[in-house]
């Protein structure tokens, strides 16, 4: 009896087994013919048309971690029979997993389907990072479908960013900038958008680092450091975009005159009575500091302690 | 064995079921691992994949800039008046199995040309080759008298009759030249990608930068100052190098970073055109930026501890070295010298960033990130005393050099919780230390929290209010000694004790499918509540919206406008003593407001506009001051209108109409000729002003 017993138990075990495999493969739900029953409904003339997709690089057979060397259009939107079903006129369609704005797909759920591929050393730390962390959707800046995601290009990447970040279109119209609205360079030239462990996400470890990158005159190190120049370019410079030259924070004498109160000129009063009319001022006017202290971002000159030579 | 009745013995019986009962989660993984979905229709038919073979789009037409303005141009090379060619291209080959081709040409016919290819094997290997230039117009109204500019001998004319005071030049209007002042970049990139093995990625990227030009310095003879051209050119190359494991629960990236800094111009000597104040001082030499090397190892590394717990961290190694022989002290023979201490500074400065993160999610939706984050800057440079022969004409008293060091390190940790299905919680706090040597404040301690609420309604609109508050203190503030003595009630900005507080408000509304606005107001408070002398206080306020409406099928719009004004208030003395003291105020004032409009007037027709407008001001008020400044104003109105037409399906035309017209009001420079100012000897360049219009027309083919 103990025998039979037994195997109730080991048939009963195989048809669970069995069972399993078999629900696995009718379940979830994909449709019969793949990429085929979507496009019969989503060609040019749809709603959401997607035929551009086969123009990227996400439609290559021939790349094994591509959608399409795998379930297709259903790699990334999930099984979508239900979807395909036909309704009566007026009924919505079952739900798919959609992307970027008006989807009712959690963000979280919607990255983690490109991350299933996309989460490597690019995006070591995209769910720590400011934008993985505050739920930005993958979709809300790259156009999966488009045949030129505008995100990828210089000239309209900022665009994209401008989207979230509405300050810095205005501190790129400023009068003294990096070259972003002259569509030479782009917001990702500095920041890595997914998730570098820098602050601000810049593309190197630190500030003075990603600067040194286009400016590397600048990194000496040489024998007379000005220490606020060692330390963060950004005591002095604003990144963005500045009213004043060469992306100054503020407009000098007062800039330097805000750390240095030695006797004499550094420390005077300089105003108006210095301009063209009244007793011109080398100390205002023109380069102001800097028409004698030129070499203001350090000097390797023997005899450059005061940044003259 | 038979299966028949009681013949199957009990120790099979008990074997099969223990097999089949350990197979269970075998045979489940095999369901989930293996292609669970029947794919054998799955054929594709409608799937439009690109055929192999190449394509080619070229753009071609001619534009024309009606007037000179290096501001104008500044960065992409169209700063002279005339015609100018429109050249763009793409490229575009697609093979079998994954072969693909891209080429790129961009403004082919102004300064600020691009032209890449890129390419490989999809999933196997890519390379890519780009040149691209960029180039910096900065002035094109300057002058000087003296020759040789572009090279590292500034001399003057032999007519030149040296003076006490510009005014006193007697030759100077007749020695002044047109100078211009740009500088170009010409950059090289190649690098290449390898996916070949599973898992592994492996990339390199070398680049080099050619940047040539003139641009603007200075140099003085103790108070009689000249405005210098300065030769500019530099190489530098840069090499990136990386190989990186990717798999479900752990990434990782090993990579190397080189940037070798080279400048062949070592020194920039000129003529003085005052009259010595002292020892015969004739000639001025001052130091170029020196070649430098930069080298650098990272590590950085993600791995899942669990399905809701991952922690990832990095590690940089770099030095920087600078070992460029030293000039003189001076090149006046006339002053006595010591030997220098060494021949060159054999500068090196270690730097080691470091960066762990934790991010979990302990309970439901409760996401927790914690970090730490490290960076250290060891000038390992030698002291020593150094003679100090100033500008060029006097003995001054021997100097140390003062290599700097600091350590900086964050902490903190913040948190985000789904309070209902539209509201959530976002808070965290931080502690900010920085420890420096050889500079006034040798500890500082900054310690913040925040907090965050966003709400979003079931239309899609959102609401967000930020608060967050910093206060930072500092350890005594003793000035090095070996320096300059400084007012002792001065506090430097970047050390001083301050109270930051911070307010953001945002609004993302779509009321409707087809329109979308957003708000962002930013609000910063800063206090440097024990400053009495150098930076007091600062604010900030920012406003900026959009908005963009697909108001059919044909037509849509998209507009902005911004506000902004930053202000900050200091205080100086003109002694040593706390008084006399004098105090100013300083507001900048930024607006910015832009509108687009696309028309599709018939299948064949798209009309666009863009227009922006920039207003900026900067208000400069010394309390005590009898005679203030004038504002700093600059206005840009700036409009673009475009016509596309398709002719055929292959080729379409644009004819495009850009205006421009800039005015900006400087008082450091206007009306500031090169004898201006009695004891510098300006390049008498005004502030930027222009009205131009471009018209460009031109033809894209698709072959």
């Amino acid at each position: 009896m103990q025998s039979r017993k037994l195997l109730r138990i080991a048939c009963a075990s195989l048809v669970l087994a069995c069972g399993s495999l078999a629900s696995r493969a009718e379940e979830p739900g994909y449709t019969k013919r793949g990429a085929d029953t979507c496009l019969k409904c989503h060609d040019e003339s749809s709603k959401f048309p997607v035929l551009s997709i086969f123009k990227t690089r996400h439609a290559q057979p021939a790349d094994s971690r591509t959608p399409f060397a795998k379930l297709q259009c259903e790699s990334c939107h999930g099984p979508g029979a239900a979807h395909a079903e036909e309704v009566p006129e007026g009924q919505p369609q079952a739900p798919i997993i959609k992307f970027g704005a008006g989807s009712r797909v959690p963000i979280a759920q919607q990255n983690q389907v490109c991350l299933g591929c996309h989460e490597d050393q690019a995006r070591i730390s995209w769910k720590s990072s400011p934008h993985g962390g505050n739920d930005v959707a993958c979709a809300s800046c790259h156009r999966i479908h488009a045949e030129h995601d505008a995100v990828l290009a210089t000239a309209a990447q900022p665009e994209v960013c401008y989207a979230c970040h509405k300050t810095q279109r205005a501190e790129f119209d400023k009068p003294s900038v990096h070259p972003v609205r002259f569509a030479q360079m782009q917001c990702s030239s500095c920041h890595e958008v997914h998730g570098a462990m820098s602050a601000k996400l810049l593309i190197k470890p630190t500030l003075n680092e990603t600067c040194y990158t286009c400016h590397a005159e600048k990194r000496g190190p040489v024998l007379w450091e000005h220490a606020p120049v060692a330390e963060n370019c950004a005591n002095c410079h604003t990144p963005h975009g500045s009213i004043n030259t060469a992306l100054l924070v503020k407009r000098p004498p007062l800039l330097c005159q805000s750390c240095h109160s030695q006797a004499g000129h550094p420390s005077v009063a300089r105003t108006g009575a210095g301009l063209p009319g009244g007793n011109p001022s080398g100390f205002l006017l023109a380069g102001s500091c800097v028409n004698c202290h030129s070499q203001i971002h350090g000097s390797n000159d023997p005899s450059g302690v005061k940044l003259m030579r | 064995m038979t299966m028949h009745g009681n013949h199957l013995r009990p120790q099979v019986a008990h074997g099969v079921a223990f097999v089949l009962f350990t197979m269970l989660p075998v045979m489940r993984a095999a369901a989930e691992d293996a292609p669970a979905v029947d794919t054998s229709k799955w054929v594709c038919k409608f799937c439009t994949f690109e055929e192999t073979g190449f394509s080619f789009t070229p753009n071609l037409g001619v534009g024309y800039v009606t007037d000179d303005s290096a501001k104008f141009g500044e960065y992409t090379g169209m700063n002279e008046q005339g015609a100018y060619l429109i050249a763009d291209a793409a490229g575009r080959y697609r093979g079998a199995d994954g072969l693909w081709l891209d080429l790129s040409a961009v403004d082919l016919g102004l300064d600020s040309r691009f032209f890449g290819v890129e390419g490989g094997r999809q999933g196997k290997y890519e390379f890519h080759l780009n040149y691209k230039q960029l180039p910096h117009n900065i002035s094109d109204t300057a002058n000087s008298p003296f020759l040789g500019i572009g090279t590292t001998s500034l001399t003057l004319p032999s007519s030149w009759v040296p003076a006490s005071t510009t005014g006193a030049m007697t030759a100077l209007d007749a020695s002044l030249r047109g100078t211009d002042f740009n500088t170009e970049r010409r950059m090289v990139d190649l690098g290449g990608a390898l996916t070949l093995v599973k898992h592994w990625a492996f990339a390199v990227n070398v680049r080099h930068e050619e940047k040539t030009g003139t641009r603007g310095t200075g140099g003085s003879f103790i108070f009689n100052d000249s405005r210098l051209p300065m030769p500019v050119d530099y190489q530098t190359d840069q090499f990136d190098a990386s190989a990186a494991y990717n798999a479900e629960r752990l990434q990782a990236r090993f990579a190397y970073y080189g940037s070798i800094f080279n400048n062949d111009d070592a020194a920039l000597i000129w003529e003085n055109p005052y009259l010595p104040l002292a020892n015969g001082a004739t000639t001025g030499q001052l130091a170029l930026a020196p070649s430098n090397q930069f080298h650098q190892l990272v590590f950085s590394a993600g791995y899942k501890l669990a399905e809701r717990a991952q922690v990832t961290g990095d590690i940089a190694l770099g030095r920087m070295t600078q070992n460029e022989s030293f000039l003189p002290y001076t090149i006046n023979s006339s002053l006595p010298t010591q030997p220098l201490p060494a021949s060159s500074l054999d500068g090196q400065v270690d730097t080691l960033t470091g960066n762990l993160r934790f991010t979990t999610t302990p309970v439901d939706k409760l996401r927790i990130n914690a970090s730490l984050t490290y960076n250290e800057r060891n000038n390992r440079t030698p002291q020593a005393e150094y003679d100090w022969i100033t500008t060029d004409t006097a003995v001054a008293a021997p100097r140390t050099n003062l290599p700097y060091s600091f350590k900086h390190t964050v902490a903190s940790i913040d948190g985000a919780y789904p309070l209902t299905t539209s509201i959530r919680l976002y808070a965290g706090c931080t502690i900010d230390e920085f420890e420096r040597d050889l500079q006034e404040v040798e500890y500082t301690n900054e310690g913040g929290c925040w907090g965050k609420a966003g709400f979003q309604a079931k239309d899609g609109a959102s609401f967000t209010i930020k608060w967050a508050h910093s206060l930072r203190e500092g350890s005594d503030y003793l000035p090095p000694p070996d320096t300059p003595p400084q007012n002792p009630l001065m506090r430097i900005y970047s050390m001083a004790d301050r109270s930051r507080d911070e307010l953001n408000l945002r609004i993302d509304a779509t009321p409707g499918e087809r329109f979308n606005f957003g708000l962002d107001a930013s609000v910063t408070w800063d206090a440097y509540y024990n400053s009495a002398i150098g930076l007091l206080d600062g604010n900030s306020l920012s406003l900026a919206a959009d908005c963009s409406w697909m108001l059919s099928e044909k037509f849509s719009a998209t507009c902005y406008a911004s506000h902004e004004q930053i202000k900050s208030r200091q205080a100086n003395a003109e002694l040593l003593a706390p008084s006399p003291l004098w105090t100013s105020e300083n507001t900048d004032t930024i607006d910015t407001a832009g509108a687009g409009f696309k028309y599709r007037v018939h299948e064949k027709l798209d009309l666009g506009i863009d227009y922006t407008f920039v207003r900026s001001s900067g208000e400069i008020l010394i309390e005590s001051a009898t005679v203030g400044f004038p504002d700093l104003e600059t206005r840009l109105n700036s409009a673009r209108l475009y016509i596309d037409y398709a002719t055929k399906k292959k080729l379409s035309l644009r004819l495009s109409y850009w205006y421009e017209d800039y005015r900006s009001d400087d008082w450091a420079l206007d009306g500031v000729t090169p004898s201006t100012i009695s004891n510098v000897l300006a390049f008498g360049q005004g502030t930027p002003s222009y009205y131009i219009n471009v018209v460009a027309l031109s033809g894209r083919y698709e072959f």
